[in-house]
Parts: structure tokens; sequence; C-alpha cells
């Protein structure tokens, strides 16, 4: 109330001020950068919501449009309204069916290696030892290579006429004849992950190091003084403290594992034959090759929903981890 | 038992670990760098010979000899540029607004921002492919520099957002004082005082849009087509061609994000970190 009678008054000054003034009304940036708080916080936002709304809600509700018809553009560019079928069909469709269990085994085994792998590196990290430094400058490269490049390296690793991999084996003497390793549709599921959770390893184990550091000295000393052994320092002091991390950490690579588009398509191409075609693979196939846009929206659509929910989850983890925050 | 545990089985482990992660880390990027500069029959032969004789650049000369390979690089250099630029200028703007001014309807852009980060991309290529195609703007760079921009800003207000609020409200009153105007206090006292953050944001930016692919892949046909959806069609097509050329255009979209991961470690390790808090 007080500020709404200082306001008025305020104008009240400024009128008068008008009135008797006689210097040139304010230049543009003058009034510009009189703007009351509320109006310029508007302004600052609006060309970020002005994007946001041109090109992520409207695609949003055109893609829940379209998920609600019948869109075969191989045969015609009609649309036909047929409300939630597409989403009636994903359950029966021969292609998502055998999608699931692949997206399934590659998430369950991209989010055990990530995980695992992260947990010990971050450990590693945060022991003392020489040039410590330029380790952790090299351990987070795969962060900045581009997942269809990792997807290059890691097919160029396992290759059968000269990946490293075969090499090395042959030379340490455990087969004698190159593996074709991308003909079997679990073992290329299992390098889908392997390069996968190379590419997630640094920030996963960023942030469980960063968790880590944030647990207070004193825990440790306490503990020692009580006569726990390393692992049981570790696993009754480092790791509850750590939990909410891990679980994020899970949780990122669900979502990732449900996001993997850009590495297979370099990886495998989703062969052999459909081996490696996960459910976001699937959806493209759906857009692009088929032309079936209503069931590919519908695909789309779900896999969001189910992304979202994990978000929410991992979101929730975050925001507990740093109750700061005032977001 | 107990001391021979910490004198030598220890350090032993502990090394060891070190050993595999830097293992982990590097081999496929020295092995995609070593075919990039050795000849395919040295490789491909069983066991592969390499020899420092037959090191050659060349594969990289021809590479980058190749028209639509230097156009790729080119397209992909200015696309990465300009959607950082855009992050940074939008970014800063409704980072600053969201963590010093207080207006109405300030949490529902916020849980707006946090929710479109959830959103996979999946979902909106195909209306976008429509709407670019509908404003005539498929394969320009306008397209992709709107679609990257639009989809990295979440991230960069969050992170920017974040490194703003850690610095004190005191430092910009004392500059309003002293006659700066709000956008003088936001890009005189603010962006130099998160300075690192700032950098930090911007090669995030910068990284997101190089590694981008498939709306590079659906949205630019031939013109500004960038180097990671032109390497992804040289891979698939590499029956008689040689492995080695892709080898070093893989190498070539590389290069710049890993030099600057190397250069500006210390600054992205804080921008990671700050970046998934909320």
């Amino acid at each position: 109330m007080a500020g709404l009678l200082d306001d008025r008054q305020a104008g009240h000054r400024r009128s008068v001020i008008a009135m008797t003034d006689t210097r040139p009304r304010a230049s543009f940036w003058q009034r510009f950068n009189r703007m009351d708080e509320g109006r310029f916080g508007y302004l600052l936002i609006a060309p970020t919501a002005l994007l946001m709304l041109v090109f992520l809600a409207l695609p949003i509700g055109y893609s829940i449009l379209m998920s609600l018809n019948r869109i075969e553009l191989t045969i015609s560019p009609d649309w036909k309204f047929i409300g939630l079928n597409n989403f009636g069909g994903l359950l029966s469709d021969n292609q998502v069916n055998a999608a699931i269990p692949r997206t399934l085994f590659f998430a369950a085994l991209n989010v055990v290696f990530t995980t695992v792998l992260a947990l010990v590196l971050s450990i590693v990290l945060n022991e003392p030892f020489k040039g410590r430094r330029w380790v952790r400058v090299f351990i987070l490269l795969p962060w900045a290579v581009a997942p269809v490049v990792s997807g290059v390296m890691w097919r160029y690793m396992f290759h059968q006429s000269y990946g490293l991999i075969n090499a090395v084996l042959r030379a340490l003497g455990l087969i004698d004849k190159y593996v074709v390793w991308f003909d079997d549709p679990s073992v290329a599921l299992s390098v889908a992950a392997i390069a996968s959770a190379w590419k997630a390893l640094p920030f996963a184990s960023l942030i469980l190091l960063a968790a880590m550091q944030g647990i207070p000295e004193s825990l440790y000393r306490a503990a020692k003084m009580d006569g726990a052994s390393i692992l049981h320092r570790f696993w009754y002091v480092t790791f509850p403290h750590l939990r909410p991390t891990v679980i994020f950490v899970v949780v990122l690579q669900i979502i990732a594992s449900l996001q993997a588009f850009d590495l297979i398509f370099t990886l495998t191409r989703g062969g052999p034959g459909q081996g490696t075609v996960v459910l976001n693979y699937l959806t493209f196939i759906n857009a692009f090759e088929r032309l079936s846009l209503g069931s590919a929206s519908a695909l789309a659509l779900a896999l969001a929903g189910l992304i979202m929910v994990l978000s929410g989850i991992s979101l929730s983890l975050t925001v507990r981890r740093t109750p700061k925050g005032q977001a | 038992m107990r001391r021979m545990l910490s004198t030598w089985v220890r350090p032993a482990l502990l090394y060891g670990l070190v050993a595999f992660f830097v293992i982990w880390t590097l081999a496929p990027v020295i092995w995609i760098a070593t075919m990039s500069v050795q000849p395919e029959i040295n490789y491909v032969s069983v066991p592969p010979h390499l020899s420092l004789n037959d090191f050659s650049l060349r594969w990289y000369t021809e590479m980058l000899s190749q028209a639509d390979v230097a156009a790729a690089l080119k397209n992909s250099v200015i696309t990465s540029v300009a959607t950082m630029a855009c992050c940074l200028v939008f970014g800063s703007l409704a980072a600053y607004a969201l963590a010093r001014l207080k207006f109405p309807r300030r949490n529902l852009f916020l849980g707006a921002s946090v929710i479109s980060r959830m959103i996979p991309s999946m979902v909106l290529i195909i209306p976008m492919f429509l709407i670019m195609r509908w404003l005539n703007l498929r394969d320009t760079y306008a397209a992709l520099i709107i679609v990257y921009s639009t989809f990295l800003l979440p991230y960069v207000i969050w992170m920017l957002k974040n490194f703003f609020d850690q610095i004190p409200v005191a430092l910009e009153s004392a500059a309003r004082m002293d006659g700066c105007t709000r956008l003088g206090a936001l890009f005189r006292v603010m962006i130099p005082a998160a300075a690192p953050g700032v950098v930090a944001t911007a090669v995030f930016a910068f990284i997101g849009a190089w590694n981008e692919f498939l709306f590079g892949l659906i949205l630019s046909t031939r013109e500004v087509t960038p180097i990671t959806v032109k390497l992804s069609g040289l891979v698939s097509s590499t029956f008689h061609s040689d492995t080695s050329l892709v080898a070093a255009t893989g190498m070539l979209a590389i290069l710049p994000v890993v030099a600057l991961v190397i250069i500006l470690n210390r600054y992205i390790v804080r921008g990671l970190v700050e970046g998934v808090k909320y």
C-alpha cells in the first residue's frame, strides 16, 4: 500500500515537473532506464520466451495434433482424425514390441556401466596421486565428443577387420580370428552401451566427485576413531551421502537410453537387421523412412511422457541436494 | 598385514585404476587418430603393422581440400558461434531478470524453462521440419541457429542464473548508486564479475551446438550441413573410399571441442557442476 502511495506521489511529482519543466522530453534511453522492475523483467525474458513459445510450445502442440491423426505420407497427404488410436496401437505394434526389450537391455547395461565406472572413477579422482591434475583434464574429453563421433570411434574400436579390440585380443592370444562383434544384436547393443557409458562417464563422475567432496571430513575422522576400515567407511559414510547423486546418475542414464539415437545411427545404423533399433531410433524410422507421422508422433510423445516423469524424479533429487536454491 | 596394504597394495590398486581410466578414455580417440595418419593397409592387415615411416597428414589435407567437408566445417563454425552469441545475449538478459528482478509470473517462466529441458528433440523434429519448411527457412543458418538456441537457452539461463546468484547484491547496488543503469550494471558489473561462469556457459553452448546431429540432419539438405551430419554420411558410404579419410574427418570434427576442453578445463568443470543445480 505504501508503495502504491509512493508511486502515486511520484507520478504526481512527475506530472508537475512535466507541466513546469521546459526541458525536452526524456529520451528513449532515459525512459527505458526508468522503467519499473516488473516491466523491465518481462522485457529481458521476452526474447527467450518468444523463442520458446514459437519453437518449443508450438511444435509440441503440433506434435500432439499429429498424434491424434492417421498420417501416412507414403499413401496420401491427408490427415484422418482417429483420436487416441495411435497411442493404443503402440502396444500392439510389432516394431514397438521388438524395440522395448532392446531398449531395456541397452538401458540396463548403460546404467550399470556408467554408475559403477563413475563411482570408482570419482573415488580414484578424490585420492591424491601423481599427475592427478592432468588425469582430470583428459578424463573430461569424452564429454565434449559428439555422440555421432563417439559412435564412429567405437565402431572402429570393434570393427571386424580393423578394430583395435580384435587386434589386442589376438595379440594376447585370446582369439585366433577377428570376431565380427556387430553380427550379434545383444553384443552390438552392449557395444552401444559401452560407447554411451564412455561419453557419460566424465559428467557422472564429476557430480559424484562434487558430492563426495561435500561430505564433512569430521565424519571420516570419527569413523576412523571408531576403527572402521576403508570399506566400512565407504559403505557407512560415503555411500549414504552419495545416494541421491547415484540415483540422479541412474535416472540420467535411463533418460539418455530412452533418447539414444545419434550414437546408434553411426555405430550400427540400427543393424544387424533391426537388432539395435531402440525406441527412439524407431521413432526416427517411423517418421522419416516410413513417413507415418501420426504414429511416430504418438511414440515420441509416449517416450517424452516417460522421460518427463523420470526427469521429475531427478529434479526432486537435485532440489533436495541443494536446499539453499531459492528456485 | 594392515601395513602391507597401506604401503603397496593401495598405491598399486590406485595407479592400476588410474591407468585403466586413462586408457579407457583415450583409447578410442588415439585409435581413430592413428587411423587418420596411416594408410588403410597398415591397420587392416592382421596383425596391424603401424609404422612411423608411413605417418602422413595427407588424409587431412585431402579432406580439407574437398569442398563439401571444408564447407561442413565452416557451417559448423558459423552455426556454433552464432548460437553461442545468441545464447549469451538472450540468456544473460533472462538470467539477470530471474536472478535479480521481481516480476509477476517469474516462477511460471522458471518452471517452463525447467520443463523445456526435459522435452526430447524427437518430439520436436517433425513439427520443426514442417515449420521451417513453411517459414522457408529450411537449409539456412537461421533455422539451425534458432533451433539450437531454443533448446540450449534453458540450460544456459540456469547456468548463468546460478552464477549471477553468487555475486553479492551490494556490488550491483554500488554500481547503481554511482549512476549505472540496470543494463549497465548487467554488462559492466554482473557479467565481468561472473566471467569464469560466463566462459563456462559459452563453451557449453558452443559444444552443444557443434555436437548437435538430429536437427542438422533433418533441417539441412546441402547448403548448411554441419560436420556431424557430413561425417555420418561418410561413415555409411565408406565401401569404396579410404577409411583413413573418414578417420581424419572424425578427428576434424572433434579437434575444436577437444582443444576447448583442454584449454578451458577448469571453467568447464565448474560450469558442469553448477549447471545441474536447481
